[in-house]
């Protein structure tokens, strides 16, 4: 019969390290993932040996690019591939990670996100049908016209949306490894000529460079390598889903987001309201408000209002994008999903010094992926 | 088809006799879905395939479910501003489409939209809706 996670040995993030995004430059990729990897050894305290198996999430990177990026750390032989799930690439090579340690095939794991811009193309594009739309929804024009649905129901405005972008580029400005490290106003956000609908540039994310590194392990693991248990939160559920056929059909984003969601509350048996921080996929400003609804986090309509009083800041009833999200930190494709998961082990661990949310215990990470794909994880530190 | 008027999407949809544009959807036999683009793979709803997938050409009337003024297009089939819009067909499916017009500014979620065909210059003919008469 099948299982759910915690079902299975329990499974923990024992290290975290990152490249910091930055826009497209001459370094290559291989600088990009070693800085991470050595990076998450030393933050565990393994070395490289220790480690069993990697799942590199990379969209861009070419055939077959890990093997020739990792051998630098001394070539033990391990299993290693790639993983190419859209911008939920890094969430899945997590969640396969997760799910090896937790059967009981390895004991140490590393899922890591490498990426850099390239030329691509997307595979529905060659699926033998036409659209009538072609290439004019651009990413943003597809968030633009939920961002017209959402504000006709909800009454959200070009202030409410810019708001979302003016808090996640204040927590960037705290994070040493965001692209987009600088706070902005509301006016800043809001006055820059507009791209698509109410969306202006700063309410789209960057799509750079960079790496994310975060190593798992079983508690065997832990113990016999002597680690620290207090910094290794445990990861309480993983879920992954695909698009139904909604009705209506517009914003299949949010609803599948709730769906995915809903799952992982069920297997982490958490709630909500014992949220303390989430990362959750805002690639454009507007899907902030939509998904905070559909997480429960607040109800349906307040999304808004309750940003704009605090709700959703760092020292707020929940942390919304500490990390700055895809907004301020950026999103670099496959490493995206896995920067989420070092940013909430940092705030579980309360090691996320300037940008910490008091307290914090229970997070989560959410990203969809064109296609549409979503993943959710849920971590919490136990000790 | 026996009009010789050039479309953009010769397998989405064509002129009618009477001067119109007819959509090329198709029915499902087994769930009843009605989807757009019409297509042999599968229905998305329950899988069904080949014969139970039936041609349906649908009206080009719908309610505008959304739409968002572009400033920025890269392409260059289509020079900025122009407005993209969900429509939902008044026989189901939501339509992602151009509209005729380039500015957004009166638009309102809810509006009965017809499409017709439109061409610019000496582009082919597209399909574009419009806000319907009143």
């Amino acid at each position: 019969m099948a299982k759910r996670l915690s079902a299975l040995r329990p499974v923990y993030v024992v290290g975290v390290g990152n490249h910091r995004y930055q826009k497209h430059s001459e370094t290559p990729y291989v600088t990009l993932g070693l800085t991470a990897v050595r990076s998450a050894l030393a933050d565990a305290g393994l070395v490289w040996p220790q480690v069993e198996s990697v799942f590199h999430a990379t969209c861009l990177l070419g055939m077959s690019p890990t093997r020739t990026m990792l051998r630098h750390l001394g070539a033990t032989g391990i299993p290693m591939q790639q993983v190419e799930n859209a911008s939920a690439s890094g969430s899945t090579a997590f969640r396969n990670a997760v799910l090896e340690v937790a059967s009981g095939i390895t004991d140490v794991s590393l899922a890591l996100g490498v990426d850099k811009p390239a030329p691509f193309v997307l595979g529905a594009s060659r699926n033998g049908l036409d659209t009538l739309e072609r290439d004019r929804v651009a990413a943003f024009t597809h968030f633009a016209l939920l961002a017209q649905t959402y504000g006709a129901e909800s009454g959200a405005g070009p202030e409410d949306f810019a708001r979302v972008a003016v808090k996640n580029h204040a927590n960037g400005a705290k994070n040493p490894f965001a692209q987009r490290q600088q706070a902005r106003t509301l006016a800043e956000v809001i006055e820059a000529p507009p791209v698509a609908g109410f969306l202006t540039p700063l309410q789209c994310c960057p799509v750079g460079e960079g790496a994310a590194a975060v190593i798992v392990a079983s508690a065997d693991a832990i113990r016999a390598h002597g680690l620290d248990p207090r910094r290794c939160p445990r990861v309480l559920s993983s879920t992954s889903r695909t698009e139904r056929v909604y009705e209506p059909a517009s914003g299949f984003d949010a609803a599948l987001t709730e769906e995915t969601v809903n799952a992982a509350y069920a297997e982490a048996g958490v709630s909500a309201a014992e949220l303390d921080v989430v990362e959750l996929h805002d690639a454009f400003s507007v899907e902030e408000l939509l998904y905070v609804e559909r997480m429960g986090l607040c109800a349906r309509g307040d999304g808004a209002r309750e940003l704009k009083a605090g709700a959703f800041d760092i020292g707020g009833r929940v942390a919304i994008s500490p990390s700055g999200g895809l907004l301020a930190m950026g999103h670099p494709l496959g490493p995206t999903g896995l920067g989420q998961v070092t940013e909430i082990a940092r705030q579980l661990r309360q090691e996320a010094e300037a940008r910490q949310h008091p307290g914090a215990r229970t997070g989560l990470a959410h990203m969809v992926g064109v296609g549409a794909v979503c993943l959710v994880h849920i971590l919490r530190n136990e000790a | 088809m026996q009009d010789a008027t050039p479309v953009a999407h010769p397998t989405l949809y064509g002129p009618t006799p009477s001067g119109g544009v007819r959509i090329f959807g198709q029915r499902c036999r087994q769930c009843g879905r009605v989807a757009f683009p019409r297509q042999a793979y599968g229905c998305e709803t329950c899988g069904a395939f080949g014969a139970d997938l039936v041609d349906e050409d649908l009206e080009a009337t719908g309610a505008l479910a959304s739409f968002a003024q572009v400033h920025r297009h890269p392409g260059k089939d289509i020079d900025a501003p122009f407005v993209m819009a969900e429509i939902r067909l008044t026989s189901g499916p939501l339509l992602r489409c151009t509209l005729a017009r380039r500015d957004a500014a009166t638009l309102r979620v809810g509006a009965l939209m017809t499409g017709r065909l439109q061409a610019d210059g000496d582009a082919p003919a597209e399909l574009r809706f419009s806000q319907a008469e009143a």
